[in-house]
């Protein structure tokens, strides 16, 4: 309960609220730009918050992740085009309603269910993340090691449609992550003869690459962010808010579930909101007395994907804060920023940094609440947002990058690391490798090489040690139930076929 | 007609050919180091190893099966035309970011600006020009003055 107080005091200072509140509005920009994500947007935004307090520099990367939930719900149901993955299930029954003229309302309906999922969703990781990290505290470093492990497996096997491909952008990153000395006796191991790489690999310059450029590259071979027609709306932003709260205060159940849904899964690593916000949807659907109705353009559908969508942000900290372990690509770039700010993301950081901890899932809580009024004021403007040619768009954001990049240690070096990673991200990109992997391997990488190291040296050569405990054993299957269980169903498939 | 190796890789295999090249300097590179200091990249280099002869066999078969006709004599220039633009974009972003430290963040950032501007079809001049002008301010502001940062002053500013 301490934790709590000295979170909610470190949040309400004048700065702190501040940073919040800019936090939602550049989150709800960056939402609302299809094709820009929060993981872009929060990566373009690091290197800025070098200058704030750690807390603040949190505060307002969640208010970023928390508004940019919201957002990518507008140009779906507007323009049938997700701003953010997770926000492709609202476009399933946002955009009939656009279509029937009912936009405004659809956004009204989005603003509420995100606003509501987002509260339920921080509520609940306050109440569990204390026996979480208490959990955390226990592991070991053969756990650590698994859990690192057991991230990285979970993400090869969800994002992309190779698992293969997967792996070997996780590799790639766990590879690169080790370029710099190793954390027993320092030997610097590919450096090249560049001394910023011997203490470790420089983070920020190279998210910024894999982001930011990359997602420039592809945006500056169109005109306009949107080449489709875009539904005309009613000014009356008022009416819809006091609509949209009225519609989806019929639904309770569906925001209780969805918004469950969404912390839970969300808290798994990896499997981010384009899985969750299917699951709830689809969960909506079955449950509902009116399945046939789903996807020509019911609020139900739009409640589901949106209180989802946003309790997500909320259960991807539960891993960020508890074990260091990125549940998404948003809270990968966090925990960057942290290492900015000389913390090592692990079970130590609620120990350490328990307050600053509780006054990030406090700012999530505050900023899913803050998306009402704002998103309300917003509507408008956030919508002619959509409407920004790539001429414009692109240039500023490179510009940011450049700047950004080279603000981490006044380095030229950086800036340059930055190119050449956005340079293999378009090249990830064309040949189908996932991006997220990767970046999820470089944060993970120092977690899992310290422990693998710590471990190996504690087991005097005996790899049973890895296998020693029960937690370990668990962490195992898990590892290889993820890599193993798709080919063992496409084998016995087969086989059955063959049968018949 | 078989799909052209060029074609091939740069569509499927870039990535991994990159990848092997990388694997292969850092195993070199780092061999010789202290049994410990290599065994965590070691493992995940042959982890890697196993990847990519899967890839190899994966991609080789997909090679092998593809049927798609091409024009060798308009591959090229046909590539060069459909990313004209991006490839524009991204060496006036090399140029950029290769000059801004010595010949001075605020002229080169004005410059890249309105290159860019042009390079992504922007026409009308006074958007350029305000918006240049915005850009400017906003980086002075916002780095130089709130974020005190030392923006690289070079030949000029």
């Amino acid at each position: 309960m301490d934790n709590i107080v000295s979170g909610f005091l470190l949040l309400f200072t004048f700065k702190s609220l501040l940073f919040l509140v800019l936090g939602v509005v550049v989150g709800f920009v960056v939402g609302a730009l299809p094709g820009f994500s929060s993981s872009n947007g929060v990566a373009v935004m690091l290197p800025l918050t070098l200058g704030m307090e750690l807390h603040t520099a949190l505060i307002f990367m969640a208010a970023i992740y928390a508004a940019a939930q919201f957002a990518g719900a507008i140009p779906a149901i507007l323009i049938n085009a997700p701003g953010t993955m997770g926000a492709a299930a609202t476009a399933l029954d946002g955009y009939p309603m656009g279509q029937r003229g009912e936009g405004g309302l659809a956004i009204g309906i989005a603003r509420m269910a995100s606003a509501c999922g987002g509260v339920i969703g921080a509520i609940i990781v306050l109440l569990v993340i204390t026996p979480m990290s208490a959990l955390a505290l226990k592991f070991g470093s053969v756990e650590m090691f698994l859990v690192a492990i057991f991230g990285l497996t979970l993400i090869t096997t969800v994002i992309g449609d190779s698992v293969r491909k997967g792996l070997i952008s996780a590799g790639m990153g766990l590879l690169i992550a080790a370029m710099s000395a190793d954390p027993f006796y320092g030997q610097g191991r590919f450096t090249m003869g560049f001394i910023n790489l011997y203490d470790k690999v420089p983070f920020v310059p190279i998210l910024i690459g894999i982001f930011a450029i990359t997602e420039m590259y592809f945006l500056s071979k169109k005109t306009n962010l949107i080449d489709k027609v875009m539904i005309k709306l009613d000014n009356n932003t008022l009416r819809d808010l006091i609509e949209g709260i009225k519609e989806t205060l019929k639904y309770p159940k569906v925001i209780f579930r969805s918004a469950i849904i969404g912390t839970v899964i969300g808290a798994i690593p990896g499997t981010g909101t384009a899985i969750s916000n299917f699951i709830s949807y689809g969960i909506a659907k079955r449950s509902s007395n009116r399945k046939e109705m789903f996807g020509t353009g019911i609020p139900e559908g739009v409640i589901a994907s949106e209180a989802c969508d946003s309790s997500v942000a909320s259960g991807t900290m539960i891993p960020a804060l508890t074990l260091g372990i990125p549940g998404s690509a948003t809270t990968a770039i966090m925990l960057a920023a942290l290492y900015l700010h000389g913390v090592r993301p692990g079970p130590q950081v609620m120990v350490n940094q328990a307050a600053e901890a509780y006054a990030v899932l406090l700012a999530i809580l505050f900023a899913s609440i803050l998306v009402l009024p704002l998103g309300t004021l917003l509507a408008s403007p956030l919508i002619a947002l959509t409407r920004i040619s790539t001429s414009i768009l692109v240039p500023i954001v490179l510009l940011l990058c450049a700047v950004g990049a080279f603000a981490v240690a006044n380095s030229m070096f950086d800036v340059m690391l930055m190119f050449i990673f956005g340079i293999i991200g378009i090249i990830m990109r064309i040949n189908g490798y996932p991006v997220v992997p990767f970046v999820l391997a470089l944060i993970l990488g120092p977690i899992a090489e310290a422990n693998f190291i710590r471990a190996y040296m504690l087991s005097q050569g005996e790899w049973t040690y890895f296998f020693t405990t029960q937690i370990s054993w668990i962490l195992w299957a898990i590892i290889f139930f993820g890599l193993f269980s798709n080919p063992i169903k496409i084998a016995f498939r087969k086989m059955r076929q063959q049968g018949n | 007609m078989r799909n052209s190796i060029l074609n091939f890789v740069l569509k499927n295999a870039l990535f991994p050919s990159l990848a092997v090249i990388f694997v292969i300097s850092f195993y070199i590179s780092a061999r010789d180091l202290q049994a410990i200091s290599f065994s965590y990249p070691k493992g995940v280099i042959a982890l890697l190893v196993v990847l990519f002869v899967w890839t190899l066999f994966s991609e080789g078969k997909k090679w092998s099966q593809s049927k798609e006709e091409l024009d060798e004599a308009n591959f090229l220039a046909n590539k060069v035309k459909e990313f004209k633009k991006p490839l524009l974009m991204m060496v006036t972003f090399l140029v950029y970011i290769l000059f801004f430290d010595d010949i001075g963040f605020f002229v080169t950032t004005g410059l890249f600006l309105l290159f860019m501007f042009i390079i992504l079809g922007q026409r009308r001049p006074m958007i350029i020009l305000l918006n240049i002008i915005g850009l400017l301010l906003l980086c002075y502001v916002l780095f130089t003055v709130t974020l005190s940062l030392p923006l690289p002053s070079g030949l000029f500013i």
